[in-house]
């Protein structure tokens, strides 16, 4: 045991594992001492259901999840989507005009300030309870980490490397879409990154305030009724959401930046 | 444009030898601040290329070098005087003439060969004519087996030289070197000096390089320009009258040193 303990473990712990492994032990700790504390205090599950249960409730209300998660998923991808667009064509704006960003970018920044807890029931009278207020809410609240990243993305690139271009006869555009563009995509996808994890809780609170369906409707009224395992399996389903939106654009990401290693003087 | 500058390239044009010329160039800077004082950097300026001449300019630190070449690629407006290309005195000169900067500065996320093709790209040439040029000039820069590296993946050395090819290949008549070897290291550096002296297809065309090292100077000049003071005037003019192709061996013979130990004394000069 003592012989093979230490070459099992460094076999086991390389590649992606070495990354992942300090936050797998740590979550699979957390679960096992929630579990053991939970079953010895005999807490009652509609006040802390025990993970175990909370994997039950996954497992028998799938159908139920699904769908509403799939509801949630759909108002999310609409509103990242016009966020994304939005934001990206906007940031362009501000970056190429100095008037743009002395009139729009203050109120962009304003904007932030608003509680979206407060702007969801107005979207809801203004344009009713269907999927696209919880749209809205959604493109709202990703909208702002996209356009400030990019606007600093797009303000990042070198001067030097401005006055190279120019000086081999480029043309404004051209130095915006040959220069500009690429150096400002990590800080893009950056910003896509933050948008896509905000982008889940945009699209609970739109829900949360009214909707027909969705996770944070679930949750809404699963609460009430004692349902608290439902609320959690709503969670689980909702981190995973948001994990999996990110890992994609992460991956996006690693392939559009491929080549972009800086050179280390 | 500024007006006296235009003004004056109606009333007198370029001197019919040169294919560059530099005449009565002075640049001041306005203060960046209320309280600070105006910077002058360069006055009273002026110096000719004839086509396939090798002219340095030399100088210490200070002394307007790199705005001199600013000055004459068009990226800033002098304050006085005019800049004059041989067939186009009229229009600036900003993407007429190449210019090569002590850092690389090359695109991080394109190839050697996206690299390289860039000036051609951006004067709309045919995407596939682009590459043929680029790859074909690349054989003679020792390039042709790294086309498809990029930049992280080169030496500083092999960096620079993706650079000059970025800035030969649109076949411009001037090309401007801001020390261009100034990073690298020693070795390295004179390799590339040598390289550089016989790579370049100089028969058409006019070089100033832009150094503060004396002993590059004289290795790659045919006539060497001292620029000192602040603001930075021209305080001498030597020609170089040894033997191509020079080389490290060259920095030995009586010649090169009686030119290095005039060339220190105009340097000491100009700043007492």
């Amino acid at each position: 045991m003592s012989s093979a303990g230490p070459g099992f473990i460094s076999r086991f712990y390389q590649g992606p594992l070495r990354e992942w492994a300090p936050s797998i032990v740590l979550a699979a700790g957390a679960i096992v001492v929630w579990e053991v504390l939970v079953r010895a205090f005999e807490v009652q599950r509609w006040l802390l259901p025990a993970p175990s249960v909370i994997v039950e409730e996954l497992y028998v209300s799938r159908g139920i999840l699904l769908d509403h998660g799939a509801t949630t998923l759909t108002e999310v991808i609409l509103g990242f989507g016009l966020s994304a667009v939005a934001g990206i064509l906007l940031a362009a704006a501000i970056a190429s005009s100095r008037l743009l960003e002395r009139s729009i970018y203050p109120f962009i920044i304003a904007s932030q300030t608003i509680p979206y807890i407060a702007i969801a029931p107005l979207l809801l009278v203004w344009v009713g309870p269907e999927i696209t207020s919880k749209v809205i809410v959604v493109a709202l609240i990703s909208f702002f980490p996209i356009v400030v990243n990019l606007v600093d993305g797009l303000r990042s690139t070198d001067r030097e490397m401005v006055n190279v271009l120019r000086t081999l006869g480029a043309r404004p555009s051209q130095i915006f879409f040959k220069l500009h563009v690429h150096a400002a995509l990590p800080y893009l996808t950056s910003g896509l990154k933050v948008a896509a994890v905000v982008s889940v809780i945009g699209a609970v609170v739109g829900e949360w305030v009214g909707a027909q369906g969705g996770l944070g409707w679930l949750m809404k009224v699963s609460g009430p009724q004692f349902q608290t395992p439902r609320v959690f399996a709503s969670i689980v389903v909702l981190s995973a959401m948001a994990i999996l939106l990110f890992v994609l654009i992460t991956a996006i990401e690693k392939w559009l930046l491929r080549n972009y290693r800086r050179v280390s003087d | 444009m500024n007006p006296r500058a235009s003004l004056k390239s109606e009333s007198v044009g370029l001197d019919g030898k040169f294919l560059l010329e530099v005449r009565d160039l002075a640049m001041t800077y306005p203060p960046r601040r209320r309280g600070e004082s105006e910077l002058r950097v360069l006055r009273n300026v002026s110096f000719g290329v004839v086509p396939g001449e090798f002219v340095v300019v030399i100088g210490p630190s200070g002394s307007g070098k790199s705005t001199l070449l600013n000055l004459i690629a068009g990226l800033e407006e002098p304050s006085r005087g005019t800049v004059f290309l041989a067939d186009d005195s009229r229009s600036g000169t900003l993407g007429k003439v190449g210019y090569m900067h002590q850092r690389d500065l090359l695109l991080p996320w394109r190839s050697v060969l996206e690299n390289g093709r860039l000036g051609l790209e951006l004067r709309g040439m045919d995407r596939s004519e682009a590459d043929r040029k680029t790859a074909e000039l690349a054989v003679r820069f020792g390039l042709d087996d790294v086309l498809d590296q990029y930049p992280w993946q080169l030496s500083g050395g092999m960096r620079q030289r993706v650079a000059l090819l970025r800035t030969a290949l649109p076949d411009m008549k001037v090309l401007l070197l801001d020390e261009p070897f100034g990073a690298l290291d020693a070795i390295t550096r004179s390799h590339l000096q040598t390289w550089l002296a016989d790579v370049l297809d100089r028969q058409d065309k006019a070089v100033v390089l832009v150094t503060h090292d004396v002993e590059e100077a004289i290795l790659l000049g045919d006539r060497i320009v001292v620029l000192n003071g602040q603001p930075g005037e021209v305080v001498g003019e030597f020609e170089v009258d040894i033997d191509r192709p020079r080389a490290s061996e060259s920095t030995t013979e009586p010649g090169f040193i009686e030119l290095k130990r005039r060339l220190i004394d105009a340097l000491a000069g100009g700043t007492q």
